[in-house]
Order: C-alpha cells, then structure tokens, then sequence
C-alpha cells in the first residue's frame, strides 16, 4: 500500500515532467534535451529565490513570490536555448536538434555544478506534517504534488483547448506551413510553448526538491528521462495520455521497487522506454495535438 | 557532408606519407618521454579507438549511438571478469572482448534499428544506463567498487615498463583501426550507408537492404569499441561502472560530431584536441564538461549556418538544365540494354490481392496475370482506385493483408530491397533522389545492388541516352521536375531490371517534355529489352504509349485490353466521367 502511494507520487512527477515534453515534442518534433535541466533550474531558482526572501518575509508569501520568478527564470532559459540553438536548426535534421539541445543540457548541468555546488544540497523549503493511515503514510508533501501537478494539468489543457492562443499552438503540432499561412506567428508561439513547457517543468523541479529535501545539478537527468518516456508512453502531444502514463509509470516502479528489486528500478523505466520505443512508437494513447 | 564517389582516386605516397612520419612518431615517443605523457597518449589511443567505432555508426551509418561507452564496458568487463574467474591471459581476452561486444551491438542492433534519428537516440541511451545498472548491481557489492583484474605478472618488471608495454599494445590497433577505416570509406557498404541515410525510400529501390547494412555497421563499430574495452581494463588494471557513464558517451559522440565526416585527419585532430585540451589545460579540467557541451551545441549550429550558405548557385552562363535529351545525342543505348544477357519475357501475376487501411478496401481482390516480353503496360482508374496502393504492393512498400505476387525471384512477402533485386525497378510520384550526390552518383546507386556490376562506361552511356550527361556533375536538389524524373528513371534503369514499374512520371511535365519521355520509354522498351508498368492519370500520354491497359476502379479490376478497346468500353467510361455523364 505504502508502495502505491510513493508510486503514485512519483509518478506524478513524472506526468508533470512529461507534459512539457510531449508540448515541445508535439509543436516542432524534436527531442529537447535540455528540457530535463529546466527542472533542476526551475529547483534552484526556487530555493535560491525562497532563501533570500525568507529572512524578510513569512514562509507562504515567500513561496508566493519565490514560484512565479523561478518560473520566469526557467521561461527565460529555456527560449534563450529555444531561440538561440533551436530555431536556426528548424530545418536542419531532427537529430542536429537533438545533439544541440544536449549540449545546452551539459552546459547548463555544469554551470551549476561549477558555480554553485557540485554536491547534493538540502531544499530549503519543506512541509513537515504527515498522517499515517492503517500504516500507510501519507506526507502533505505527496498531498501538495497530487495538487499541484493536478492544477498544472488543467492549466495546461484550458490553455491548450479553451483559449485562442491553444488553438494556434495545436494548429502549429498538425502543420507548421499550414498555421503560417494562416497568419499565425508561429516563431513567436513555438516560443511560448517552451515557455509553458518550462514553467511546468519548475512546477515539477520544486516539488521534486521537497519531496526528496534534496537538489542536485543533475537531478533533472534520469526524472526527465522519465518523464520523456511517459511522454511517449502517453503518445506525443497527449496530455492526458501524459498524466496517465506517468501514474502508471510511478506505480509500476513503486511496485517494482517494492517487491523485486530497488537496485534495478530505472532498468524497468528505460525497458519501458526503449520498448514502447520499438513497439508502438505512437503510444499507448496515441497520438493528439 | 561529402559525397561518395564510387570513382576510386589512386592513393599515392605522398598521401601515405604523413601518416607514416606520424607513425614514426608515435613509435619513437616512448624513449622521449616519461610515463605521465605516455599515459596521456595511451588514453589518446583509446578515445581514437572508440571515435573510429563511432564515426561507421554516426558519420557513416547516419546512427546517432548515445550509449556507445557501454560497449566500451562491455569489453572492459569481458576481460575483467574473465581474467579473475579464469585467469585468462590479457592478449586472450582482446578478440572476445571483440567478440562480447559485437554480440551485444548485434542483439541490441535487432530490435532497436527499426527506428531511426531521435528516437534510436533514445534507445541507445536506455540501453547505455541498462548496462551500466547491470554491471553496477550483477556483482553484488564488487559492482560499485568495481573489479581489479591482477597486472599479468609475467609481462612486467615494475610501473614504469608497464606503461610503456601497454603504451605499445594501446598504439598497435590504431593504424589498423584507420586502415580498416579508410578501408571501409571506399567500400560498397559505405555507399550503401550513404545512400539509406540521405534517402532510405529510394535506397530500398536500388535493393539496398536497410536492415542489414546498419546493422553491419554496429556490429562494425562496437568491435572498435570491445577492443578499446580490453585494453582499458588491462591499462586500468580496475574496472567500475563509473568509467562508462553517459559523459563518455557523450565526450566520443562529441569528438565524433566535430570530427565531421570521414577525414581520417580531422577525425584524429578532433580526437586529439579532445583529449590532450584538458591535460593541457589542467587547471580547467572541471570546466571539461562545460567545455564539451559549449562545443558540441556551437559545432551543431555552425556547421548547419556554414552548410545552408555554402549551397552552390548554378551558374548562369550556360543552362545546366536540358529539359530535353542533350542536342545531337547518340541515341545509341548502353551496352546492358542494347544485348541483353538474360530473357527479356517475365510474367507477373497477381493472386486474389487485397489491402485494406483501417478498414477501407484499397484493393479487393485484384488477380490479374501480365505476360511482359518488351511490352509498355498502362495502369489506370479513377482517384482512390488502388492504383497505387497495387504498385506499392509490388514493389514491397505496401504489404498486402491478403493475396499473393508471384514474380520470378520474388520471395513471398516481400520487402521493397527484395522487388529491387528481384529486378523491379520503379519511380517515385514525387521523385525521391539522393540529394546529396550528383545526378552520376544517383544513377551509379542504381546499379549498387544490381543483378549484374555496371563498369563505368556503361553508366556514362546510359546517362548520355537519357539526356543526362551534361548535368552528370551537378547536384540533383535544382534540377526541374522534368530533369528529376528522367534522372530516376535512369537510376531505375541502371538496376538492369526486368520489370520497371513508372509511378505518374508524366505529371506536371510539359508538352515536349512528356514527348521526349514516350520516346525516352518506348526506345528502352522495343530496343532496351525493358518492360513497363506504368501508372498514369494522363489519357492523352499513356494511350498512345501503352500497348495494353488495366483499368481499376474501387480497388477491382473494371476491364483489361488495347487502349482502342479501352477508350471506347462504357464501364471505363462510366468510371471515369462519372454515371451521370456515361447516362446521359
């Protein structure tokens, strides 16, 4: 039981990891590396941000504050990446994408490392409480991710399905040259979905820094190889194939983790990778704009 | 990228000759300086190892491997393991640290090289941290300590004479690893590999067998890589899987990239400056990685702006675009066509075929026998008629969920390589070519898998029968449609096919130019000995071309006969201009 809480939690996670890649993957097609680092910078940001206004002010209007500016921080990164190595790319081969965006990834990975710490640092911000049912315990901080990740979702999908600006962004997914011809600035939409991808991956590099009260340069690497192949697993441009997938991930690796082997629990994520990979690359859910 | 050239340049001394005083060199380095420089050459050595295995499956294979160090620990480990379980004898270990390598690239090539670019990428990645969780955890607690095979005792007497003995055994494979790679670069495979990575449609039309060319090429690079292994674990003397971490992997990659394209020097500058800049710049060696990934990001960028502006414009004094066969061409076929070694006569039959996509019937039960013997058949039928979903079928693009295609030398479910080298040969609607190579090296990939070899006088024969010689040089990308479609029909051509299976070639061309492409046609097939196929929307090209017609209308057969017959059936016109009219 207490195996299919944890799992669940991470798994949540990693839907919320996995909803800015399947928004990236869906509009220009490409694997962005780089989007596993904008969680760790989204971590940092946070903590640092937090840090400095928590002498002044209380815990919740410091955490108030500190969320929208790491948020703006990581937006700002990650469309700096986005427009600097990604869009002279556009036409280049798929892969030259992806090779760039790895190199930002270490770039940004070793920034950190260099400059601020190499180690494993304690996340500034915690929720302590927790209650225990029939054994099983629940933190507030699992709590916190399911609501959290929860309101992530809706934003995403009211943004994408119920406002003018999410119509131009999945008309862009279906045909780039179409959308253009339409007059829909498609630069600048491209733009702002790695904006929204990268606040969401905050989201999640916060909530992965409560619940583990650790941050690390490189703790966005294997979460967001995760969160990639629950991208895939959802079926790109999937949303609610995302969540589904990421909570089914989570759970199968609580299980996993629980009853076989913890030492082999990431073998199981990256078979599931590679095998719905080779199997149904479209995804269980399939394919959405 | 540069292009193969299947036109073999004699190597001459003066080519040989740099390579040899590097040589001397390297071989003379030991008594010049101490152990601490040779180390740093051994390692040299090592990432020179695993660049050449890298660059057959990046720069030639066109497979982007992030998890290529796992390799590397494969081969590492083999020797480790063996040697503390066995004591097997270092030099032992070298060929089946080869050996374990390979295998695994061949067991991981089988399932994952269905797909290609980014998500192959991927694979390799999770395959890569799939390794090294296994080797961190197989041992129980040696995983993370890692294992540290003896020094062979006999071989040394003390550290210092060990780094030079293995200064030696690290040096010795790497001239052969270039020799084998310059071996590899004036190969067939290696034009094979070209071929699928620029157009791997059109290279299954030449009969290129996709599959196994990549797979032979990670086979191919992994043996690099299991011997780069081995030497590892004997230098080391220590193995552990912090050693082959995605890092490394993404450090050859990165070598790999810079390095480019199948220069042997930049290859190994790119390997040295890779290795020899953080020993240099020892200070900064925390700044290693950083550095890397700036590189790699900046390199990617670059080399893409530098690509897009160097596009050659064509030159405007002299138009290197005939629409029509070159003025004053002999209309002398190749020698391949004008005597033809086997019959010419072929039937091809179709049994009871069907296909349905998502339900809907593209084809229902088609069974037709065509006996071609120097013939020009003409396919026809409304939109959506099945057209060419059956030409897709025959030439393997398409599998069909029910019915058979029986052709001399067609296995039964057939792929689009195996229709190419049974000997049909086809075009494209939209012509797929080589954009990278010149119009000659297109028509050249024709002939790379063909029944018989092609000597090159051939090839410029039947480039100046088709018009084409005097674009032969130039690239394909700004050629008008026109051009482009003789150019694919000559590379369809170039297979010595006994069957030619032309999709809409007459679309969108001209007046002229659809009459010097029914000449073109109808002079391969009554003198070449070639037999058509030809699916065509155009009445007024395939009537007079075509000595008799199928016509197909909601995936049936609606009649068969001579285009006389055919124009005036009331089914056929039914069809075509609609019930209404046909009533009226």
């Amino acid at each position: 039981m207490q195996n299919i809480v944890n799992g669940l939690t991470t798994g949540a996670l990693y839907a919320c990891i996995a909803i800015g890649f399947t928004l990236i993957f869906g509009i220009v097609q490409l694997i962005y590396f780089a989007q596993c680092e904008m969680a760790m910078v989204g971590a940092f940001s946070f903590a640092y941000c937090y840090l400095a206004l928590e002498r002044v002010l209380p815990p919740t209007v410091s955490v108030a504050i500190a969320l929208p500016v790491a948020m703006v921080l990581t937006a700002l990164v990650s469309c700096a990446g986005q427009r600097v190595l990604l869009q002279p790319l556009r036409n280049a081969a798929k892969v030259k994408g992806l090779i760039a965006s790895l190199g930002l990834s270490i770039v940004l990975q070793n920034i950190v490392a260099l400059w601020i710490s190499p180690d494993e640092l304690r996340f500034p911000f915690q929720i302590p409480t927790r209650w225990v049912v029939h054994d099983v315990t629940i933190t507030a901080t699992q709590l916190a991710i399911a609501g959290s990740v929860t309101i992530v979702w809706l934003a995403v999908w009211t943004i994408l399905y119920r406002t003018p600006t999410g119509r131009t962004i999945r008309a862009i997914a279906q045909s780039p040259d179409g959308a253009l011809l339409m007059g829909i600035r498609t630069q600048s939409v491209i733009g702002l979905t790695f904006a929204i991808a990268a606040c969401t991956a905050t989201v999640a590099g916060i909530l992965m820094g409560v619940y583990n009260g650790t941050m690390r340069y490189d703790m966005g690497f294997i979460p967001g190889i995760k969160g990639f192949t629950v991208a895939i697993l959802g079926g790109i441009g999937n949303i609610k194939g995302a969540l589904l997938a990421g909570l089914c991930l989570g759970l199968a690796e609580g299980l996993f983790a629980g009853y076989i082997s913890s030492d082999y629990r990431d073998v199981l994520a990256f078979g599931a990778l590679i095998s719905v990979l080779l199997i149904r690359p479209k995804g269980i859910l399939g394919e959405k704009a | 990228m540069k292009r193969p050239q299947p036109k073999r340049t004699p190597t001459t001394i003066a080519a040989w000759l740099p390579w040899l005083l590097l040589l001397l060199l390297f071989l003379a380095l030991p008594g010049m300086v101490e152990g601490y420089v040779l180390r740093t050459f051994t390692v040299f050595y090592l990432y020179l190892l695993l660049a050449v295995g890298l660059t057959v499956i990046v720069n030639y294979a066109g497979l982007l491997n992030l998890g290529f160090i796992a390799f590397f620990g494969v081969g590492a480990y083999t020797y480790a393991v063996l040697n503390r379980e066995f004591g097997l004898p270092f030099f032992a270990a070298l060929p089946l640290g080869a050996v374990a390598a390979a295998t695994l690239g061949f067991v991981i090539g089988f399932p994952t090289l269905r797909v290609r670019g980014d998500y192959l990428a991927l694979v390799t990645l999770g395959f890569g941290e799939i390794v090294r969780i296994i080797l961190l955890n197989i041992w129980g607690p040696h995983g993370i300590a890692g294992i540290s095979p003896p020094a062979p005792a006999n071989l040394i007497g003390g550290g210092e004479n060990f780094a030079v003995l293995f200064y030696w055994v690290s040096l010795a494979p790497v001239p052969i690893a270039l020799l084998v790679l310059h071996r590899i670069d004036r190969s067939r495979v290696a034009c094979r590999w070209f071929a699928l990575r620029d157009n791997e449609t059109a290279a299954k039309a030449c009969g290129i067998n996709p599959f196994r060319s990549l797979l032979l090429a990670a086979v191919i690079g992994t043996v690099f890589a299991g011997v780069a292994g081995v030497i590892f674990a004997g230098v080391q003397r220590y193995v552990s899987p912090a050693s082959f971490v995605l890092d490394e992997s993404i450090l050859v990659l990165c070598i790999v990239v810079i390095a480019g394209g199948r220069s042997l020097w930049r290859l190994l500058l790119a390997t040295a400056l890779l290795t020899f800049l953080p020993e240099i710049l020892r200070g900064m060696a925390d700044y290693r990685m950083l550095i890397f990934g700036a590189a790699l990001a900046a390199y990617v960028l670059f080399e893409e702006r530098w690509r897009t502006r160097a596009r050659p414009t064509p030159k405007m004094d002299q138009p290197a675009t005939p629409n029509v066969p070159d003025a004053g061409a002999p209309h002398e076929l190749p020698r391949f066509l004008a005597s033809p070694s086997a019959a010419t006569s072929v039937r091809l039959e179709i049994r009871n075929l069907s296909k349905q996509f998502d339900g809907v019937a593209a084809l229902d039960g088609i069974s037709i026998a065509l006996d071609f013997d120097r013939s020009i058949i003409g396919l026809i039928g409304p939109n959506g008629a099945g057209k060419t979903t059956l030409f897709n079928c025959i030439s393997g693009e398409v599998r069909p969920s029910s019915g058979e295609i029986v052709f001399p030398g067609l296995p039964a479910r057939h792929l689009p390589h195996h229709a190419a080298r049974s000997g049909i040969g086809r075009t494209f609607q939209t012509p797929n070519l080589f954009q990278s190579m010149s119009v000659r090296e297109n028509v050249v990939m024709g002939a790379i898998s063909g029944r018989l070899p092609l000597p090159e006088e051939q090839i410029d024969e039947l480039l100046v029968h088709c018009g084409l010689s005097r674009v032969a040089d130039s690239g394909v990308a700004a050629l008008p449609l026109g051009t482009q479609r003789l150019i694919e029909l000559a590379r369809a051509v170039a297979l010595q096919p006994r069957l030619l299976l032309l999709d809409e070639i007459a679309a969108g061309l001209s007046t002229s130019e659809k009459q010097a492409l029914t000449d073109t046609i109808r002079r391969l097939a009554k003198d070449g000995h070639l037999n058509f196929l030809i699916v065509e929307h155009d009445m007024d090209f395939i009537l007079p071309l075509a000595e008799h017609i199928i016509v197909l209308d909601a995936g049936r057969l609606l009649a068969q006969g001579s285009p006389r017959e055919i124009s005036n059936d009331p089914a056929v016109i039914n069809a075509y201009l609609g019930g209404h009219h046909a009533a009226a």
